[in-house]
């Protein structure tokens, strides 16, 4: 993953302090959810969307709060709280059982990699951070360890540890959850 | 790089389909040796191919095909003639062609051995040829031992076999049009000194590439060629293992032949000096007895590549004609001319045919344009549905205003009287304008519905290819399989230009490769059991296609020992997938259908071929996923027949609106079957289990906001756990499971269509609710369903479902009967809008998985709908039943 991540650096052209940019690796896009913060790279976003409706997929994953619209594309929506384990109202069936009505601070990232396209939902959106060698504890190595683990790093800004999310290792766990289920 | 990988691309693309016609054209060929037309095609293919694979570096394609269009060629020549054998031969080399390809386009390595063993065995069948061959020596060689080189006739034996171009007469070998041949013959007049010089180049040399330039500036260094073939500009664009030049030259023969053999890079040099006399002669090889050229104009292949022309486009066309006419009387014919002559007549049309200018577009590219045709159409809808609303508000304001717009009284609109007339005025025109402008509004919306439709129907046709291209490949699994298994058996296809879905053609191969199979293997009988049984000791497998409707049929027949349907059933019962009640209450249909069941294998013996127990589920699965159906028929001793019915297209379907928790669901009219109110009075409960009787039949019912919500799905009326006794009066005691819906009390035979005309028949329970059952599915398109009369029998419904119920609320559920495993299945839904046509917009299946959710589509305003797979969901339900 380390060296996919190396291939996608030239990014230099961004409204960032300047000093920033010979140093930058990759630039990031930081988002909370709880008191958490998260950071994925932006090559793979394609857009950050609000107040969406969502529509329920019956008798599907539990990680998966249903599809959208969005400008004609239909959409899964994952829930990145269900997928980390830990609750999301959004995907509570029995308030909102067949459509998920938009809600203000409900953001949904739009990833688009290896063909699928598709959106987290997450809490709030922070700030971009370009990740340099100085604020980047690469994690990659981890992956001995703890297999499933969708991070690959951690990124720090100030105070803040955030947690970098390697999209393509999130895209592979989701599919393989998905073609494990069977009905 | 890219440009490379396209032409490769392109190569592997034009090889392949060449490929699939050589097969055909093989097989036709086997049942007519000596078709010339035939033998020419599979020339060109092998010759086209060799071109290609050369140009884009493939050395083992290039190998093979040179080698097969040697012999072929020998063939044309007639030197020699096909058996059965030799046609196997090549249909081995067409499968290994086609390995081979597949391992480049993947760039996997491919061991060469099958291919050189191949190769060997053509080179035999070339030995062969060449000596035991008919001993018909044409112009070639005479001309050759013209010539007073020595070399020339000892190569002759030897090079040849390497060089195909020396098959071909002399004009055609230096590539002269009939003008040049002019020239030429002007020039010797005028006692000019023309010399022919043939050059052939050592193809193991290992800078092959550079030997004709080599040999080029050695040419140039004494003398400037008149005509080459090939041409310079052929010789940039790619090697050529020959040169052959005419020019003008005072040199010796001995002097140009020293001068050209350059060691390694040549491994002949012929030189000729041109006198009338050898001219005569090379007139004589190209118009006299050389067979190949009568056919010249169609070697020429459509699909010309700059790698042919040189070769065989030179000869023209018209004096061929009309030589070939004389001569043919002078000319001692061999019986395959004779049937050439006849077939002549035909050749061309079968030509033009295949000449048709076809586009080939990426089939990506059509659904882009279909999925923007989508969203037109959808906003079609919108539009017609606003103009209506439009027209109706327009007749409720007129509705009200009655008494102003018709009679003089105004409206009051001004204290003012006189202007209060004018203001009136202004109100009546505008009024009556907007009503123009409404009028025209729906005029052009219907317009627009028109060409879209039109559009629409266009751009489905683009998708739309012959199933053919299906068909065509079972000829060969047939005579193989058949001669496998010493079967006579002859496959007969019609209607393979029906046309079909480009997304359905490779999802059908498969299916209907393994009902052949079992047609071969288990239907047709060994030929003396046959002649046994007083048939015709070969047996014949139908393929049939045709389109009635809204659907395609494809029909496998046969007319081998048929289906025991007791059989089955006894198989079915030792299984345990039944029970004896249930087949004693099974007709012969329905027992042939438990062969659809997963896990179901009449076979005895399992063979190689079939018999493995998966085939018909499989057949069945697969078609069901393409929105279609299968039934068998079959008759024992006569023959089995079975039909698949599939729709027109994928990319856009007829779908039943409903509505359940807010949200669009589209019902796929194929899958329905009627469309009724759920009355009341007709339901039963058996046990967990809820029925209705319709038409004397007991029929399932299943509630589908519940199967896909569950415990939070809105409630149907009726089907609660807790429900009247009245109601669940009737004596069944069977338990209504997966068994009993497969099985349930079928009165009607299934096999008769399901018509009003039962309606009829039928004593009914309770006609004054039963009527709106008479409005049955075909709603109109766009009208919704609670309007006019409907609503009133609606609200009548209501009206005694809150009598027994105390329902309040003016609300009805509907029961959409459709068919699963040949039994009809009542699925109960709180609401159904209109029935429209729907864009298919196919979900990530590898992100998202739901039992029973198809794919999903845009209704309107951008709200998502889903498609729904109704066997698949009804599956769901039964194994969430157990």
């Amino acid at each position: 993953m380390a060296s996919e991540q190396e291939t996608h650096h030239p990014i230099g052209t961004s409204t960032e302090k300047s000093t920033a940019i010979a140093d930058t690796l990759f630039r990031t896009i930081t988002f909370s959810i709880g008191e958490q913060l998260y950071a994925i790279d932006i090559l793979y976003i394609r857009d950050i969307v609000l107040g969406k409706k969502i529509y329920r997929i019956p008798n599907s994953d539990p990680i998966l709060i249903g599809v959208t619209n969005i400008r004609g594309e239909i959409l899964p929506v994952f829930s990145l709280k269900a997928i980390l384990g830990s609750e999301d109202k959004l995907n509570d069936r029995s308030i909102a059982p067949t459509i998920v009505e938009p809600e203000e601070d409900e953001y949904l990232i739009v990833l688009k990699l290896e063909n699928h396209l598709f959106a987290i939902a997450i809490d709030q959106i922070n700030k971009n951070i370009s990740v340099t060698k100085e604020n980047y504890n690469d994690g990659s190595y981890m992956s001995k360890w703890a297999e499933d683990t969708i991070f690959i790093g951690v990124i720090v800004d100030e105070e803040d540890n955030i947690l970098l999310i390697d999209a393509p290792t999130l895209i592979h766990s989701l599919t393989a959850r998905i073609s494990s289920l069977s009905f | 790089m890219d440009e490379w990988k396209e032409l490769i691309g392109d190569f592997l693309e034009e090889a392949y389909s060449l490929i699939e016609n050589l097969e055909e054209e093989l097989l036709n060929l086997e049942k007519d040796l000596s078709d010339k037309s035939g033998i020419d095609t599979i020339f060109r293919v092998a010759h086209t191919i060799k071109g290609g694979a050369g140009a884009v570096g493939f050395d083992d394609v290039t190998k093979l095909t040179h080698i097969m269009e040697d012999v072929l060629d020998l063939v044309r020549n007639g030197k020699y003639s096909f058996n059965e054998n030799d046609i196997s031969l090549l249909l081995e080399v067409k499968d290994e062609l086609e390995i081979l390809l597949k391992a480049h386009e993947s760039n996997q390595a491919h061991p060469f051995e099958r291919a050189a063993g191949l190769i060997k065995s053509l080179e035999n069948l070339k030995e062969t040829a060449l000596n035991g061959g008919v001993p018909k020596v044409n112009s070639d060689t005479p001309v050759t031992s013209a010539v007073s080189t020595a070399t020339a006739v000892a190569d002759a034996n030897e090079e040849e076999i390497l060089n195909p171009i020396d098959l071909l007469p002399v004009a055609a070998r230096f590539g002269l049009t009939n003008d040049q041949m002019a020239s030429i013959h002007e020039a010797v007049n005028l006692e000019e000194t023309l010399v022919f010089i043939e050059i052939r180049f050592n193809e193991s040399y290992e800078l092959k590439e550079v030997g004709p330039f080599e040999i080029l500036n050695v040419i140039n260094s004494f003398t400037e060629p008149i005509i080459m073939n090939p041409t310079p500009e052929c010789m940039d664009e790619e090697y050529m293992p020959y040169l052959n030049v005419v020019a003008s030259c005072q040199e010796s023969i001995e002097y140009i032949e020293n001068k050209l053999s350059l060691a390694d890079v040549v491994t002949r040099v012929t030189v000729r000096v041109v006198s009338p006399d050898y001219l005569a002669e090379i007139e004589r090889g190209i118009y006299g007895s050389n067979a190949p050229t009568e056919e010249a104009p169609i070697v020429a292949p459509p699909i010309a590549s700059p790698i042919v022309a040189p070769v065989v486009a030179p000869i023209p066309e018209p004096v061929v004609a009309v030589v070939s006419d004389d001569e043919s009387e002078v000319v001692d014919l061999s019986p395959s001319d004779q049937v050439s002559a006849k077939e002549d007549a035909k050749a061309p049309a079968k030509e033009e045919e295949k000449r048709s200018p076809t586009l080939k577009v990426e089939s990506s590219r059509i659904d882009d344009l279909l999925n923007l045709l989508g969203e037109l159409v959808i906003i079609r809808s919108g539009l017609t549905q606003f103009g209506s609303d439009l027209e109706k508000s327009v007749q409720d304001i007129r509705t009200s205003l009655r008494s102003y717009l018709s009679s003089s009284t105004p409206l009051p609109l001004h204290e003012d009287p006189d202007v209060n007339i004018q203001r009136n005025d202004q109100f009546k025109d505008a009024f009556s304008l907007i009503n123009t402008n409404i009028d025209h509004y729906i005029e052009y919306t219907q317009q627009l519905s028109r060409i879209s439709s039109t559009l629409q129907g266009r751009m489905m046709n683009l998708r739309m290819v012959p199933i053919q291209t299906v068909f065509s490949r079972f000829t060969r699994l047939t005579r193989d399989i058949a001669k496998q298994l010493n079967k006579n058996i002859e496959l007969v296809m019609e209607g393979g230009e029906t046309e079909i879905d480009k997304g359905m053609i490779d999802d059908l191969y498969d299916p209907l490769m393994h009902m052949i199979r079992n047609s071969l293997d288990h239907g047709i009988e060994m030929p003396e059991d046959r002649k046994a049984a007083g048939k015709d000791p070969s047996g014949i497998i139908q393929l049939k296609a045709y389109q009635e409707g809204d659907a395609i049929f494809i029909e496998i027949a046969d007319n081998g020992k048929g289906i025991d349907a007791n059989k089955i059933a006894e198989k079915a019962l030792e299984k345990g997938f039944i029970t004896q009640n249930q087949i004693n209450m099974m007709s012969k249909q329905e027992k042939l259908s438990l062969i659809l069941m997963p896990g179901f294998s009449t076979a005895e013996q399992i063979s190689n071929l079939s018999g493995r127990g998966v085939g018909m589920d499989v057949v069945h699965r697969k078609i069901e996923e393409l929105g279609g159906s299968v039934t068998i028929n079959s008759e024992v001793g006569v023959g089995s027949t079975i039909r698949i019915q599939l729709p027109l297209t994928l990319a856009i379907i007829q779908g039943l609106l409903i509505v359940i928790g807010g949200v669009h669901y589209i019902m796929p009219i194929a899958s329905v079957e009627e469309t009724i109110i759920l009355n009341p009075n007709a339901l039963h409960k058996l046990n967990n289990y809820h029925a209705i009787e319709f038409r004397e039949k007991l029929i399932p019912l299943v509630s589908l906001p519940s199967i896909l919500y569950g415990e939070y799905g809105e409630k149907s009326l009726y089907l609660q756990e807790e429900l009247d006794d009245s109601v669940s009066v009737k004596e069944n005691t069977t338990p209504m499971v997966e068994e009993a819906v497969l099985v349930d009390r079928t009165v009607v035979d299934m096999d008769s269509p399901v018509d009003s005309s039962v309606t009829e028949d039928a004593p009914l329970m309770d006609t004054s609710v039963d009527s709106p059952i008479k409005e049955e599915t075909p709603l109109t398109e766009g009208e919704p369903l609670v309007d006019g009369p409907t609503t009133e029998e609606t609200d009548a419904v209501s009206i005694e479902a809150s009598q027994e119920h105390e329902v309040t609320e003016t609300k009805t559920d509907f029961c959409i009967i459709v068919r699963y495993s040949n039994r009809q299945v009542g699925i109960v839904i709180p609401e159904i809008l209109r029935e429209q046509d729907i864009v298919i917009k196919p979900l990530d299946n590898r992100l998202i998985s739901s039992p029973g959710i198809a794919a999903a589509t845009i209704v309107g305003n951008g709200e998502i709908g889903f498609i729904l797979d109704i066997p698949q969901i009804i599956r769901y339900y039964l194994k969430n039943q157990h």
